[in-house]
């Protein structure tokens, strides 16, 4: 799960995730399109076989057609790039990452309060 | 077993060699009338007729084949026998009389090189097995740790036109497999690798669009006509004919006619000129790049050398304004034909060997009934053995018919104990009894000492139709009599059957017996 992903493998994530059921070949096809995404088949595929290789997803067979299955949340996925993230740029100081969130005015009074309320509980 | 394996294996070889000969020769003759994509898989005949024991009935290897068994069978003879079978082979033969007799002497020689040779088969086989097998597990470790190699240092291709590009391309040749698209600076070109996850390997990821492109469209159609796996069985066929010095040569015919052909088909794909210069310039750069890492087995690169690079930019230039016409289109079809025909007719050794083998194994078994069959039937090998009850008989036989101790001895060490016991009475019931020596004027009889004496004399070899042949031959140049050998007949060879015959038409004047009529 550590592996990193390409811009347009999270777009099939995104996807699949969205969705809570496990989707079929032609579903993801649909749900890019959708967000503007038109790809050629074999692209498709490629990307989602190169996803599976990484441990992301899983192909249940059904029928004839396969069926994937997300092997990671997007919690999981988004705590560990977070981690990742904070550990590249800001040498795993946190304070630092919030320092600057705080600064540019990327935290909305509600965001402020609920993260107070998770600091307390802890 | 051993014997049969070899057999096969030479007399594919040779035939082979024969094909890879003639292509080669047609492929030169007509290099301009033909193309390259038919005579890349023109190979493919060869390689069936390498690998595929099989043949019609009648045809050249089984032909060859019995002209060596027939030396090998003379040279296990003793001497004297061997002169004899050289007499009954110039009757047969005619035509090879005077050739022959200039290499009687060579002939002897080569007859013990032959000996020693086949008399070490088991050996010859295993050396050529295990060699075989190495050879072909040297070339797979190689090429997969090469993979290995090429896969760890690669990165997948992200972005997202490329694959697009990539995508297109594959439809557009209606691949319907998704090749994967990775980067690996250290690989000296593009590369196509992988047996069941194809992959095209770029040595550079940031080409322009249209190199790219031509790049792409190399490597898929290596992909869509399956190039790897071609290769692949060249590779398995060199390792099985691994002594056959014109299949390396074969090998590399094959290797550039593959680049040529695929040029040839990505030039049909592409539509003008101008294009076809572009991908030429394609490949002069895929050469430039800087990577160090080859593979020379079997891996599908853009540019394997320079000098095949420049025969390869010409073939591109002048196949854009090449195109075909009704009559090269027959010619293909024709010259197709006549190589898949004498492929056919080249044959191997192998309907006759598993034939010989089960005709040993028959012999060997004893079994009676089978002998009657094979007796009456088939017609006989020289090399299948005659059993000591079948050299009773025919001591027997022969004791009453003629009564000449000389020719009788000849079974004596081959016999049991009983039928030798037998011997002295037959000889004095038989129709001869009480004959005087013409030279001598003594009366000839078979005494105990003379029995004895040749019991004695251990059998070198077990007795073979083929000392049955030369025997009856002898005894037929002798006497001419035609009751003396009958008896014989069953345990004769078409071949040996045929001499005696011969010979006998010729001591009664004219042609009064047919040698068919005794198979």
């Amino acid at each position: 799960m550590n592996k990193k992903i390409s811009d347009a493998e999270f777009e099939i994530m995104k996807v699949i995730w969205e969705s809570d059921s496990p989707l079929l070949f032609a579903q993801i096809t649909e749900a890019l399109e959708g967000n503007g995404l038109q790809w050629q088949k074999n692209t498709l595929i490629t990307l989602l076989s190169r996803l599976m290789e990484k441990g992301y997803l899983k192909a249940n067979k059904c029928g004839r057609k396969n069926e994937y299955v997300p092997l990671v949340t997007e919690q999981e996925f988004q705590s560990v790039q977070t981690i990742n993230f904070v550990d590249r740029i800001y040498q795993g100081n946190v304070s630092g990452l919030i320092t600057q969130l705080v600064n540019n005015d990327m935290l909305t009074e509600t965001e402020y309060d609920e993260l107070k309320k998770i600091l307390e509980v802890k | 077993m051993a014997e049969t394996i070899l057999s096969l294996l030479f007399s594919l070889s040779f035939s082979g060699g024969l094909m890879i000969l003639l292509v080669f020769f047609v492929c030169l003759l007509f290099q301009k009338k033909l193309s390259r994509q038919w005579q890349y898989y023109i190979w493919v005949i060869v390689l069936a007729r390498l690998l595929l024991p099989f043949a019609p009935e009648q045809n050249l290897m089984r032909g060859l084949g019995e002209r060596l068994y027939s030396m090998e069978q003379a040279s296990s003879a003793d001497s004297a026998k061997k002169t004899e079978m050289f007499t009954a082979e110039k009757e047969e033969t005619e035509v090879l009389e005077n050739v022959e007799k200039e290499s009687e002497d060579a002939g002897e020689i080569q007859n013990h090189v032959w000996k020693d040779i086949l008399e070490n088969r088991k050996y010859l086989c295993l050396f050529w097995l295990v060699a075989a097998m190495l050879l072909f597990l040297r070339k797979l470790t190689i090429y997969q740790s090469f993979v290995r190699f090429v896969k760890a240092g690669s990165t997948p291709v992200d972005d997202v036109a490329c694959l697009e590009a990539l995508s297109k391309e594959e439809t557009g040749l209606g691949i319907r497999k998704a090749v994967d698209l990775w980067v690996n600076p250290i690989v000296s070109s593009p590369m196509l690798i992988g047996f069941f996850h194809p992959r095209i390997v770029l040595p550079d990821a940031g080409l322009p669009e249209k190199e790219f492109r031509y790049t792409i469209l190399h490597e898929l159609v290596h992909y869509k006509r399956r190039d790897m796996y071609y290769k692949w069985m060249v590779q398995a066929v060199l390792c099985i004919h691994w002594f056959n010095p014109l299949l390396y040569f074969a090998a590399r015919s094959i290797n550039r006619l593959c680049e040529f052909s695929c040029d040839e088909m990505v030039v049909h794909c592409l539509q003008s000129d101008g294009q076809c210069r572009e991908y030429a310039g394609t490949l002069l750069n895929a050469m430039l790049s800087k990577g160090a890492l080859k593979e020379r087995h079997a891996s599908l690169t853009l540019s394997e050398d320079k000098k095949l690079l420049k025969e390869r930019m010409e073939a591109i230039m002048e196949g854009s304004r090449r195109n075909n016409t009704a009559g090269k289109k027959i010619l293909a079809v024709v010259l197709t034909a006549a190589i898949i025909l004498t492929s056919f007719f080249a044959g191997s050794y192998t309907a006759d060997a598993s034939k010989r083998a089960s005709d040993i194994t028959i012999s060997k078994l004893g079994n009676e009934k089978q002998e009657k069959a094979g007796a009456a039937g088939t017609g006989r090998r020289k090399r299948d053995k005659i059993t000591a009850s079948q050299a009773d008989k025919m001591a027997l036989a022969l004791t009453n018919k003629t009564w000449v101790w000389e020719w009788v001895k000849f079974f004596v060490p081959h016999m049991t104990e009983k039928g030798v016991k037998k011997l002295i009475p037959a000889s004095r019931n038989s129709e001869w009894a009480g004959a005087v020596d013409m030279t001598t004027g003594k009366k000839i009889k078979f005494t105990q000492k003379k029995v004895n004496a040749a019991k004695k004399q251990k059998p070198s070899d077990a007795l073979t139709c083929g000392d049955i042949d030369s025997h009856a031959l002898m005894i037929m140049q002798s006497n001419g009599d035609w009751e003396c050998i009958s008896f014989m007949l069953p345990y004769m060879s078409h071949k040996g059957i045929r001499a005696v015959v011969s010979c006998y038409n010729s001591k009664h004047g004219g042609k009064e017996k047919r040698a068919k009529d005794y198979f």
